[in-house]
């Protein structure tokens, strides 16, 4: 067939298929909605993220003195993790649609991806917004979980060996605090002048709390940082 | 009247052919010979397979004519409309006949750009064949690589462009294609290993 013929089935084809070109606000829409996907997914491992380092920095760890697999069972709910960790799959998979993304490594684009995550879930670690998400699903957990917090949720119950006691206050008195465990366990909690209790708050007579230390005695225990567990957590029961 | 468009830049043209169809005409003149050397070059399809594609091409192109983005140039944008629609007939295909469609010129210059020291003026029929075997033997990402920046003299940019990859691994490919066609030679007596 000669060229020109060709071009005349061509034009031919085009009338009588009545072929039209594909209005450009389409093309527009369906780039905005990629870009949108990424933001979204970047968004969401952000929340994720933040979550995870709440749980891992609120409490301070003596690295030292504790086993990582421990550190890791106790303080890093793994849900969390692995939803980071699909969502920016999903994000590097959308952005890979976007027009220009071929022109990129795919090392680039993962690193990049991961430090807009990292930004934005210092932003909602700021805005507290990490820790509104995390009381709004403890509430949430079922009772077979034994009423723990999502983030000790795989905690033993007896953790004093490893530098963790928590149960009600029975009594403060000057130096110390009574506290009553879920073993019923009373434990004489020393408090020294570097004793630091999170938030400054007041502790009261029949506060839950989590205290990190050392056991220095049979039922002896001292304290270097205490935490008040808010109401709507679940008791150590 | 019919406007004379020959003249009309790529961007003109493209305003042109939204307006009338029938100006697809002066688009397809000008891009035709170059497209139908590239897809035949790339794909070893027979003509009427490759006029087959070129038609389909130009009707993609009139299709998506308005996400044509004007900070690519045209031609690197219908090249990558043209490789796209080529290795999907490519994969489609079953049993098309296959006809190698690089001409002496074309082997010389692949020869060249790779190394490859050829003194003869001409290439005799047995050369011939074993550089097609060379050729077909190597991977098509080293093959398209090597077809766009040797014979249809494409820069990198455009490269990176029409097969949509990093400019580093469109480097890499090419290197490793050439390497790889060198080495070749050399095992079939074509060159000698310096």
């Amino acid at each position: 067939m000669t060229k020109d013929k060709i071009t005349c089935e061509i034009i031919k084809k085009i009338k009588k298929d009545e072929i039209k070109p594909v209005p450009k606000w389409q093309g527009r829409f369906f780039g905005i909605l990629i870009w949108t996907g990424v933001f979204i997914t970047v968004i969401l491992s952000s929340v994720f993220l933040s979550l995870v380092m709440i749980n891992l920095f609120e409490i301070p760890i003596h690295f030292f003195s504790m086993n990582y697999f421990i550190l890791l069972v106790h303080f890093m709910p793994f849900v969390w993790l692995g939803l980071i960790g699909i969502f920016l799959f999903l994000g590097f998979l959308i952005f890979n649609r976007t027009k220009r993304a071929y022109r990129h490594r795919i090392l680039t684009i993962v690193m990049i991806l991961f430090l807009a995550t990292f930004i934005f879930s210092l932003v909602f670690n700021r805005l507290n917004i990490d820790r509104q998400i995390r009381n709004f699903t403890e509430n949430r957990i079922p009772r077979s979980l034994s009423n723990r917090p999502s983030h000790m949720v795989f905690c033993k119950r007896n953790m004093a060996e490893e530098g963790l006691l928590g149960g009600e206050l029975m009594q403060k008195k000057k130096d110390s605090i009574l506290i009553k465990n879920d073993l019923n366990e009373s434990w004489d909690v020393i408090l020294t002048p570097e004793t630091k209790i999170k938030r400054k708050t007041n502790l009261l007579v029949g506060d839950k709390v989590l205290i990190l230390g050392n056991k220095i005695g049979k039922l002896s225990f001292q304290a270097r940082v205490i935490k008040k567990i808010e109401e709507n957590k679940a008791s150590f029961k | 009247m019919i406007k004379n468009l020959n003249k009309a830049s790529d961007e003109s043209l493209v305003k042109e052919i939204l307006k009338d169809p029938e100006n697809l005409n002066f688009l397809i003149n000008r891009y035709w010979q170059q497209l139908f050397f590239f897809v035949r070059r790339i794909s070893y399809f027979s003509s009427e397979d490759t006029e087959d594609i070129l038609q389909e091409v130009f009707i993609k192109v009139y299709k998506n004519i308005n996400s044509f983005d004007s900070s690519y140039k045209f031609s690197t944008w219908i090249f990558q409309i043209t490789r796209n629609t080529t290795i999907d007939a490519i994969r489609k295909k079953t049993s098309r006949p296959q006809e190698f469609s690089l001409d002496q010129n074309d082997l010389r210059q692949i020869l060249v750009e790779s190394g490859i020291d050829i003194e003869e003026k001409i290439i005799n029929k047995e050369k011939v064949k074993i550089i097609e075997e060379i050729i077909r033997s190597l991977p098509f990402k080293y093959q398209e690589v090597m077809i766009l920046k040797f014979l249809e003299e494409k820069t990198y940019e455009e490269m990176v462009d029409i097969i949509k990859k990093p400019k580093g691994t469109v480097a890499s490919l090419l290197n490793r294609g050439k390497a790889l066609f060198k080495k070749q030679a050399i095992i079939k007596g074509l060159a000698i290993e310096n």
